[in-house]
């Protein structure tokens, strides 16, 4: 019988294939066109306008869909593609305004087309079904049923209910592509995302690595061409490290938000330290700020708790030499744009009300006051602060201590849950619910994060390290405001959340060692 | 040690820990979750059928593109009267409002086109035709007692439950009732279908007759009062169709059916 259903299943979905992969093509030269036209020609940024092309286009297929939805616009194949052109021609129109040339050179040109060619092929590999995926009841009502509902509907209605208000709605729009545009599921999506930034990450650890040695060795900015071997080595082994991790491969084939919600948010942070390592220059992100914007949007709606993790994100940046304007407008304005909007859509216009939920008006409201404040806090406040030199010097362990304090207020409000939360995040890392054995790494980035700290006279911290502390004491905190109890086990919502931090956990490490290889 | 020999013994270490890693990984992953690999591009994977899961992916990829004919047209709420609605208990339902309309709303949905044919089993009549208080576990064919009642019985296969399915159809329903609030759906399937008495002990199951499924442009769906659902294609439904008969000098006119063969 299953031999039978197979060949159903088959006859029904044949040039579903192709179409997938087409649409995977379509997307990365989406968003190559975008990062060609605005991208600085800063040093390899080739590499990064080639590895950003799917996700920033995948990206602006989720928050443009998004947009069209709140505002009530027809969302259908049709809108879609043509709010995905208008958008690459409206970012071709601005650059040339600001004096660029749109004509590639002929070494960017045959990049370009090797790369669309690979991307092709790729894609074929990743929809071909060679790689295996892993599926739940989320997996197929949150993200595969609602989605297609909402591509039938073409538009938002209150009776999606607890759809609306429990699933990150990026990916839920992103999750619309196989019924727009005539297939059935989004592994090969998935999987050409995952491979994307096993590179990115590879590309990445390369470059910042280079440009310590290049540090350490001249003293000087590190501008040569070409990566040192022992950065390129650094790039290989961290992304092996990476990608063999258990929960990484875990995450990674589970078709849910997770694998999304972990790759957007390292790339986000990826890039701005790239951005920072040549140096940022009066807050200016090397005309990467349109693809922050978009990235940061698609990271916020992308689970229920994406807008918190983002706020904290947007935090840990102002740690950096990142002018207020920018946090401002890059940052914190597609987030504060995207919920606002929603919330109002949700409460005010449709009056939805599940009756259990995730997010319910209480927390949307407490989430719009700390966007508010964040936004006061960036634009008034943080330039101030940073002139006195205690503050200054202790920026980052003192938003440490300010996230500290509001997990301290949790465990007041509420201690049984939030111990028992704390409890079973361990448990489940220690019993190696979809974890393997790699708790031992999370304990070995603490401890290096610890004497890291405590070797510089507890002063200053690394921007990765403090990243990483800061979205693990935010995750703890975010799943007690979910409300109800974590579980044990691999597919408890909390845990997989923590997975999340795995890429981190792994550039906190790399960067140990590598700092322990180069020293003087 | 000098920085050479340094970055030469940490680049061992690392990709030791590196490739031992990938072996450990690849080699107990699946201990803990299955992992699928597909050789259709639909999201429901043969392998489903052991355990009865997702009947609804099955169902979804085959019925894009077919036309699908249904027993009779989506009822509204308010012509269903108040009896059997619990509200003390969270009801707000006459169970007949669910059980004739969401197979409906879900194939308007789901199918590329529907049409009704009222000559097809209404559910009281699907439910005799098709019942078997013997009917094996989700995963067998349907128990050959049935032969001589109706033929085409013997050649459905179950794919399922059809729990969730319906559960998740709750957004289809565009009426201002408390359907579109999941979690009271959650409530009829998960409770008071349960304490319902003459309901059988599973749940609905979703039944499909194979053969010349994927090749059909047309399908039928039927389905019985516990809603077992019953899909076919239109060449194979015959025998689902039945015949009015008005007996001359009678009034109201009386209608009596009889099963075609």
């Amino acid at each position: 019988m299953t031999e039978i259903l197979l060949e159903c299943m088959k006859n029904v979905t044949g040039g579903y294939l192709l179409r997938q992969a087409a649409v995977i093509v379509v997307l990365a030269a989406a968003g190559l066109v975008c990062n060609h036209c605005l991208f600085h020609r800063f040093r390899h940024s080739l590499a990064f306008r080639l590895l950003l092309a799917f996700p920033l286009g995948l990206a602006l297929y989720s928050v443009e869909g998004f947009a069209l939805l709140l505002l009530g616009i027809p969302f259908n194949a049709f809108s879609m593609a043509a709010a995905l052109l208008l958008t690459v021609v409206a970012v071709a129109v601005c650059a040339l305004r600001k004096g660029g040339r749109l004509a590639p050179g002929r070494q960017e040109a045959a990049a370009y087309v090797i790369f669309l060619l690979a991307a092709a092929a790729t894609a074929v590999f990743c929809c071909s079904g060679l790689l295996s995926v892993t599926i739940d009841n989320d997996s197929v009502y949150y993200y595969s049923t609602y989605p297609e509902i909402m591509a039938k509907t073409g538009s938002y209605l209150k009776y999606f209910d607890t759809f609306m208000t429990d699933v990150g709605q990026t990916s839920a729009v992103l999750n619309t592509l196989p019924f727009l545009y005539g297939f059935d599921n989004t592994f090969g999506i998935q999987h050409f995302m995952n491979l994307d930034f096993i590179l990115f990450f590879a590309v990445v650890t390369a470059e910042l690595a280079d440009r310590c040695l290049a540090k350490r060795a001249a003293g000087g900015s590190g501008d040569m061409d070409r990566l040192r071997p022992g950065a390129l080595a650094a790039g290989v082994l961290a992304a092996l490290f990476m990608t063999g991790s258990y929960p990484f491969i875990f995450i990674s084939k589970w078709v849910m938000s997770n694998v999304y919600f972990m790759e957007y948010f390292c790339i986000i942070v990826a890039l701005v330290l790239v951005l920072e390592a040549g140096g940022l220059s009066a807050g200016e992100l090397r005309g990467c700020g349109f693809a922050l914007f978009v990235l940061t949007a698609m990271l916020s709606m992308l689970r229920v708790e994406g807008v918190v993790v983002c706020a904290v994100l947007i935090l840990c940046l102002s740690t950096l030499d990142i002018g207020k304007r920018t946090l401002a407008m890059v940052f914190i304005l597609p987030v504060f744009i995207l919920q606002g909007g929603f919330y109002a859509m949700l409460y005010l216009r449709m009056g939805v009300d599940p009756v259990y939920s995730f997010l319910d008006v209480k927390k949307a409201l407490a989430i719009t006051l700390g966007l508010i404040m964040l936004m006061v806090y960036i634009l008034f406040v943080r330039d101030r602060v940073l002139k006195i030199r205690f503050i200054r010097e202790r920026y980052r362990l003192l938003v440490i201590l300010v996230l500290v304090l509001g997990n301290a207020a949790f465990l007041v409000v509420n201690t049984e849950r939030y111990v028992s939360n704390l409890l079973t995040i361990y448990r489940n890392i220690r019993l190696g619910h979809g974890w393997g054995y790699f708790g031992i790494f999370m304990v070995l980035a603490a401890v290096l994060i610890a004497v890291d700290v405590v070797r510089g006279g507890v002063k200053d911290m690394a921007f990765v390290d403090f990243v990483w502390v800061c979205f693990i004491l935010t995750i703890i905190a975010a799943c007690w405001a979910r409300g109800g109890a974590l579980r044990m086990g691999v597919g408890d919502s909390g845990n997989r959340i923590m997975m999340e931090t795995v890429p981190l956990t792994v550039a906190v490490i790399m960067q140990k060692c590598y700092y322990y290889i180069v020293r003087r | 040690m000098d920085k050479r020999r340094r970055a030469v013994l940490a680049g061992i270490v690392l990709a030791a820990v590196a490739i031992f890693n990938l072996i450990y990984s690849l080699g107990h992953i699946s201990d803990e979750q299955s992992f699928y690999h597909y050789s259709s591009q639909a999201m429901y994977h043969e392998s489903f059928y052991e355990g009865g899961r997702y009947p609804d992916l099955f169902l979804r990829a085959l019925v894009r593109d077919k036309k699908v004919i249904l027993p009779r047209e989506l009822k509204t709420y308010d012509m269903y009267s108040t009896y059997g609605r619990d509200e003390e208990h969270g009801n707000p339902f006459d169970k007949n409002y669910l059980i004739e309309n969401d197979y409906i709303r879900y194939f308007k949905a789901y199918a590329s086109e529907t049409e009704t044919d009222t000559s097809l089993l209404q559910m009281d009549e699907v439910g005799e035709a098709f019942s078997d208080k013997e009917r094996g576990s989700s995963s067998e064919a349907v128990d050959q007692t049935l032969q001589g009642k109706l033929p085409l019985i013997e050649e459905f296969t179950s794919l399922g439950i059809a729990n969730d399915l319906l559960r998740y159809s709750f957004p289809l329903n565009h009426e201002e009732v408390q359907q579109a609030r999941g979690f009271w759906y959650y409530w009829y399937y998960h409770h008071f279908a349960d304490k319902e008495p003459d309901r059988p002990e599973s749940y609905p199951e979703v039944f499909v007759l194979t053969e010349g499924l994927s090749e059909a442009d047309t399908l039928v769906a039927v389905w019985d009062e516990n809603e077992n659902l019953y899909l076919m294609p239109s060449e194979r439904s015959s025998s689902l169709r039945v015949e009015s008969q008005i007996l001359p000098g009678t009034r109201p006119p009386l209608i009596r059916k009889r099963y075609l063969r």
